[in-house]
């Protein structure tokens, strides 16, 4: 048997796992994206040379860094949003419209990450290239594992909210 | 029964003569099959690059584009047969070998999914750019312009030790108004109507490929509208498009001297060096192909008419004085 | 009632780029068109080829308001400016709008700027509500010179020349620090005591503390304009020179923070460019439904011309600035108004210094004005306290706003048009 102290530990660290992973990542594909720019100009400049891949390996890197991004901004509840009645509920219907916030957006995401999978498997079997003769999905992939992992964050939150909800009923 | 919409996509701007064009079409198509069929156009590349045009057609948002060929290579391969680079030299070497080859291009598109109708050539794309070029190599690490999903041009300008930028038609102008292109190679009715030529000041008047528009419709919306409209949208859209094909010569004709009136200055390129950058080009076309890009019996059958035109048409000298 | 619920959630939190996803998927769903056009259309981020310098420049400014890079550019001002007086204040408004210009007006600069300037305000005999009004405001100028983030943000939706905006923000952009400059000599009439007097020593030593920084305008600008850099070349330049700079020459930034600083510039980075992402799913929803068309004719029956359009378009962005930030007013709202104000005669270039300029007004207004919470947050003080210090500075920009608004050479002379 697992008990809930445990239980919370392991979410904890799964937690700080995908935090690293997230960071990570973003380290990455901008270490990158700032050396091949960079690269890029100082070969056409002073080597007269260029690479057939690296302007559009850029755009697709401009993709991934916004996916992640937005990923990273989700878990950090760092989102744009116009929060102009939420600011001003008291604290009772406040966690009410929370949930009903998170879930929609729980819902409205998994919309996305599902069509995403579509597209990235119409992208597959029709064969669409990128980088001249490089299938296009797997590069296309980061649509509907970002928005996936955007569902997931949203569905935590409003279980969250749920459970707080539950709580305050319980005690009063 | 109810009335079919096809929605078609253009770079073409709003209020430009092709887009007007089309829109006469449409109107024509409306009023034959007694409002059945409808065109709706979408002008200015407001859908976006080739390839997302493809994906929307795919996904029926869009039942059409009016493409350049090789914006379809994506969906069919040998439709770059027209644009190799420096394959074609002159006006009636194009006529002879398309008399010939148009039928089957447009066949394997048909295969690969899209109705078209006919050809419209765009005339030869020139160089065009911020500096006078005689020799191809003063554009060594210059931003040369290579449309996204056309390998073989970029393999032919990595044969001549160039470093080419890729982007999609639609980011052209910006391209020359950030600085991210410096050349761009265009017919000058293109440069004109799409207004790449307010960002350049020089014409090598070399012809660099020839280019050619097509309109492809997705097979699987064409089949939906009764065989009768089949035949009315066919004949009213061949006949557009070989309108294109008569006007797009005379048209370059006129931008040219409208390009000449702005100010943009022609320059010859260098004559001794062109015979080796097409040997080099060839070459290149033709790796290509062993590398199955597209095909090499395609290619084979292109160069075989090639031959059979310089062999009746006397020395090439002729046809080169003939047309251009 | 569909549109009424997506408003109601929008205003209890929503993620922007949900709600507008929602509205994308709505407006497709009715038109039946199959919803895989929203990914397609997401996927667009991937072939905007200048949308590259947005992560290289968010990048570099993150960087550098990590770095003791404020506190220099203070000094270099303070020598240059505190002779005179009420010199403190127009230092701070110099170098609010620098740093605004580099950061890209995410409220970075009150956070990295205010921290020396506030305290110095007050220890300078300025009014407590002054020095509060004037760093709250101070932090949203900037935002019209390069390379700030909105300017190009703009020129990519709107396909207008990057370098043409660059162009045009600097008078109007000098225009609102005139104004809001003339204003703090005035209040501050009575204090007369400048900062300091004019030092040579000291200036030398400010240039000679600052001289890494000094280059980056140089590069920047003399980059884009030489016709030598595009602007993303310029944004991978100016990163690369930031990172070696700070981290490596002054290191004032330890490598360990980089992956920090990197997760926040990009949690920026993907925060707006998501927002564009889904809204270029919700303009090509409007275009396919020919949306801008009947808005045209809408108008149209309104509006007699340019003139009233243009003052529509004032109280229209005014009310949008006051409820959506800038980024999203940006990808949203642009599409929109293009070809109406194409109808008007209104040239793009002024159209996008006037949407800079006023949408700069919401940074300032309730209820979503982020330099209000942000300075609250900073400075520890109610809401509405900020609120009242910011007023005289609001109505000062909003003066400026206007004069850019209605006369467009201001903008347009230096493109030569
Ligand atoms: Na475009
Ligand atoms: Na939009």
């Amino acid at each position: 048997m697992i008990t809930s102290k445990e239980q919370s530990g392991l979410l904890d660290k799964a937690e700080k796992f995908g935090r690293f992973v997230e960071t990570a990542s973003l380290v990455l594909i901008l270490a990158a994206m700032i050396i091949l720019a960079a690269a890029q100009i100082v070969m056409r400049n002073m080597l007269d040379l260029g690479l057939s891949w690296s302007d559009e390996a850029l755009r697709l890197m401009v993709l991934w860094v916004t996916m992640l991004g937005a990923v990273a901004a989700s878990r950090d509840r760092r989102h744009i949003v116009i929060d102009v009645l939420s600011r001003v509920l008291p604290a009772g219907p406040k966690v009410w419209a929370s949930l009903v916030v998170d879930s929609f957006a729980a819902a409205v995401a998994g919309v996305l990450a599902w069509y995403a999978a579509l597209f990235v498997a119409d992208s597959r079997e029709f064969g669409d290239l990128l980088l001249n003769d490089f299938p296009a999905w797997p590069f296309q992939l980061i649509l509907p594992i970002a928005f996936t992992v955007i569902a997931y964050r949203y569905g935590i939150w409003s279980v969250r909210h749920l459970r707080d909800i539950i709580r305050g009923a319980d005690r009063s | 029964a109810q009335a079919t919409t096809f929605k078609i996509a253009t770079i073409a701007p709003e209020g430009s003569q092709w887009m007007v064009d089309l829109k006469a079409a449409g109107k024509e198509i409306e009023n034959k099959t007694a409002g059945r069929v409808k065109l709706k156009l979408y002008g200015g590349g407001v859908m976006g690059s080739d390839k997302k045009v493809l994906r929307k057609i795919r996904i029926g948002q869009l039942q059409g584009g009016a493409f350049v060929t090789n914006g379809l290579a994506e969906r069919y391969r040998d439709i770059v047969l027209y644009g190799l680079p420096m394959a074609f030299q002159t006006q009636a070497e194009v006529d002879y070998v398309r008399e010939r080859m148009d039928p089957v291009l447009m066949k394997g598109l048909e295969e690969a999914g899209y109705v078209s109708f006919g050809f419209a050539g765009g005339g030869f794309a020139r160089l065009m750019g911020a500096e006078p070029v005689a020799d191809i190599h003063a554009l060594r690490g210059r931003k040369v312009w290579v449309p996204e999903g056309d390998p073989i041009s970029y393999k032919a300008m990595e044969s001549m030790q160039l470093a080419p930028v890729v982007l999609p038609i639609t980011d052209v102008l910006t391209g020359l108004q950030t600085g991210l292109l410096e050349f761009v190679a265009s017919p000058p009715v293109a440069a004109v109507v799409l207004q790449w030529y307010t960002k350049v000041k020089y014409v090598t008047s070399v012809p660099f490929a020839y280019t050619a528009g097509v309109l492809a419709i997705d097979k699987r919306a064409f089949s939906r509208i009764s065989e009768t409209d089949q035949s009315i949208m066919r004949e009213v859209l061949t006949s557009v498009y070989a309108m294109f094909e008569q006007r797009n010569r005379l048209d370059n004709r006129e931008a040219e001297a409208a390009l000449r009136s702005n100010g943009l200055k022609f320059v010859d390129a260098d004559p001794q060096l062109v015979p080796a950058w097409r040997k080099t080009t060839a070459a290149s076309n033709r790796k290509m192909a062993e590398e199955g890009v597209f095909s090499i019996k395609l290619l084979d059958e292109f160069l075989g008419h090639l031959a059979d035109f310089h062999a009746t048409a006397g020395t090439d000298q002729a046809a080169l004085n003939s047309t251009e | 009632m569909m549109f009424g619920i997506l408003a109601l959630l929008a205003l209890l939190g929503t993620p922007l780029f949900i709600v507008i996803a929602m509205s994308a998927i709505l407006g497709y769903a009715r038109s039946d068109i199959s919803l895989a056009a929203v990914p397609i259309e997401v996927f667009g981020i991937a072939e905007m080829p200048i949308l590259l310098a947005i992560p290289l420049f968010t990048f570099a400014g993150y960087l550098l308001s990590e770095s003791r890079a404020p506190m220099r550019i203070v000094r270099l001002t303070g020598a240059l400016l505190g002779w005179m007086p009420g010199g403190l204040a127009l230092v701070s408004i110099a170098a609010c709008a620098f740093f605004t210009a580099f950061t890209g007006a995410s409220g970075v600069t009150i956070v990295a700027l205010g921290a020396v300037l506030y305290p110095a305000l007050s220890h300078a005999g300025y009014t407590e509500r002054f020095s509060l009004g004037l760093v709250t405001s101070a932090g949203s100028l900037g935002l019209l010179f390069a390379p700030s983030l909105p300017l190009i943000l703009y020129g990519i939706v709107a396909e207008v020349p990057i370098d043409d905006l660059f162009l045009a923000g600097i008078m109007p952009g000098i225009v609102m620090m005139v104004f809001m400059g003339g204003y703090s000599l005035w209040v501050n009439r009575s204090n007369r005591t400048p900062l300091s007097h004019f030092s040579l020593d000291e200036l030398l030593g400010a240039l000679k503390a600052s001289a890494w920084e000094i280059p980056l305008p140089v590069i920047v600008l003399g980059g884009i304009y030489s016709g030598y850099f595009a602007v993303s070349e310029a944004a991978a330049v100016t990163a690369v020179y930031v990172l070696i700079v700070e981290v490596l020459v002054l290191r004032d930034v330890n490598w360990r923070q980089l992956p920090e600083i990197i997760r926040e510039s990009m949690v920026l980075v993907g925060g707006i460019l998501i927002i564009l992402g889904v809204s270029l799913a919700s303009t090509n929803y409007m275009i396919d439904a020919q949306v801008p068309e009947k808005l045209v004719e809408i108008v149209n029956r309104f509006v007699s011309g340019p003139v009233s359009f243009l003052l529509l378009l004032f109280v229209f962005l005014l009310i949008l600035g006051a409820i959506l930030d800038i980024f999203s007013a940006l990808v949203l709202v642009v599409p929109l108004i293009l070809p109406i104000a194409q109808v008007y005669e209104v040239h793009p270039v002024h159209l996008g210094i006037v949407f800079l300029a006023t949408m700069q007004l919401g940074f300032l207004t309730p209820p979503v004005g982020l330099n209000l919470f942000i300075s609250s947050y900073r400075f520890e003080q109610s809401i509405v306290r900020v609120y009242l210090a910011t007023f005289p500075f609001l109505m000062m920009l909003l003066f400026a706003v206007l004069l850019i608004t209605f006369w467009p050479g201001l903008s347009l002379f230096m493109l030569g048009e």
